[in-house]
């Protein structure tokens, strides 16, 4: 039995060691706003925050998690009022939507460590996000509304 | 053509295939019932309801492409309503949706608008016509001097009706021709050509679970339930495991009864990766 702190919740799952954290998070918790996409930590769209670090939730074993707090896409905010969640609404940042839990979360991340990032800054934050529908100049202008929002005193 | 009171067609041809795309007037009130929710009920792809509830009917699968809000804008710009406020249905299996070249419920090749654009637009002229005749008819004016206004129709000094409480009477009107219809033109478009936010954005921001579930015979009779399958955020077999023992999340998967066969397998990681993504080896 491992011990998952996911969004402010403690949960047991009868899960093997080396069972990926996606997989703990989808079957176990029926958390599936986390997608899976390529399982090998290349493309982003399962990224989760553990302990506020952007991770690949694919490609961590749940041994790895210990007591680290987890947090999923449905743990950012009720009601989509999370800055980053507000900002892709104003913009229309998404098409058809399946990367985008992953880049909210990474933009959520960085926005913690930086709350003013630079084109510079958002690039290497996001690099790591594939979208196949090509949002990213959407996405880089969604950032620093998010950021403006955050400023602003936006529900965090 | 004979119109009931219940329960008539609105024939608006498509030109395209011949093939008749119908608005259905269907007051949901029986006889002897008084308290009225009424709908103004188009067969395939609208329906107004007493609430000034206005939903169109989709039978295309939105994937990214904004299907589920430039179709709703075509019939807003004819019906003269805020297309912010039109909601989406998904159609159910039924030949009404089918491609007008395609015999299937098929989405693709840009042809979304395209093939649906007349049609739209059709109905929405057809519903707005009938709409400002029951107020000419209530407010014993012309309909020449009426406009329409956003979900409104206002008379020459700026009496306003609601659309919703125009439906019961609107249903008993005669359908008017295709031909007697007035069209926008192109410089009176509102929202045709015009950027719009999406409509029903949100729950993708925020992972909120949801599946589609087509009707049971979409589900039994395959065919069609091909293309639903296929549709919304369903998370879907990339890959399908061709030797079950090397895919040891398969079995949580398949528990995992709405998102069956959710998990690409015979993915093998790449050699020196620190984890293993559970596949036995």
């Amino acid at each position: 039995v491992i011990t998952l702190n996911v969004n402010g919740t403690s949960h047991e799952i009868d899960a093997e060691p080396d069972m990926p954290l996606l997989w703990a998070l989808r079957d176990f918790l029926k958390l599936t706003g986390t997608k899976y996409g390529c399982g090998i930590a290349q493309c982003g769209v399962c990224t989760v925050h553990l302990d506020g670090q952007p991770v690949r939730s694919c490609s961590i074993p749940v041994s790895a998690v210990g007591s680290a707090q987890i947090r999923t896409i449905e743990g950012l905010s009720k009601s989509t009022s999370h800055p980053v969640q507000q900002a892709w609404l104003e913009l229309d940042v998404v098409q058809c939507g399946y990367c985008q839990s992953g880049q909210i979360m990474a933009a959520a991340a960085l926005l913690e460590s930086q709350p003013n990032p630079t084109d510079a800054d958002i690039d290497a934050a996001m690099n790591g996000n594939l979208c196949r529908c090509g949002t990213y100049p959407r996405i880089r202008a969604a950032v620093k509304r998010a950021a403006e929002i955050k400023r602003q005193g936006g529900a965090a | 053509m004979t119109v009931g009171r219940r329960h008539f067609l609105i024939g608006v041809g498509v030109v395209a295939t011949g093939s008749a795309v119908g608005i259905q007037l269907v007051p949901r009130l029986l006889a002897g019932q008084s308290s009225p929710p009424v709908d103004f009920k188009p067969h395939a792809f609208v329906r107004l309801s007493s609430d000034d509830t206005v939903t169109v009917i989709i039978g295309k699968s939105e994937m990214g492409q904004g299907v589920y809000t430039g179709l709703p804008m075509i019939l807003a710009e004819e019906l003269d309503f805020d297309p912010q406020r039109i909601k989406v249905e998904i159609a159910g299996v039924d030949p009404a949706f089918n491609h007008p070249f395609i015999p299937a419920q098929f989405t693709g090749g840009s042809m979304s608008t395209p093939s649906t654009y007349e049609s739209l637009r059709q109905v929405g002229a057809t519903a707005r016509s009938m709409l400002v005749t029951a107020a000419a008819q209530y407010w014993k004016v012309d309909a020449a001097t009426l406009r329409t206004d956003d979900g409104h129709v206002v008379d020459a000094r700026g009496r306003r009706l609601r659309y919703g409480s125009l439906l019961e009477a609107a249903s008993e009107l005669p359908v008017p021709a295709k031909d007697t219809l007035k069209m926008k033109d192109r410089s009176e478009f509102r929202y045709i050509g015009r950027p719009q936010k999406r409509l029903g954005e949100g729950r993708r921001l925020s992972g909120v679970r949801y599946r589609y579930r087509p009707a049971r015979s979409a589900r039994r009779g395959g065919g069609p339930g091909a293309g639903i399958r296929g549709s919304g955020t369903l998370v879907r077999c990339l890959r399908r495991p061709r030797d079950r023992r090397r895919c040891r999340y398969q079995a949580g998967a398949e528990r995992h009864r709405g998102d069956r066969a959710a998990y690409p397998c015979g993915i093998q990681r790449p050699q020196g990766a620190a984890h293993r993504l559970g596949h036995a080896r």
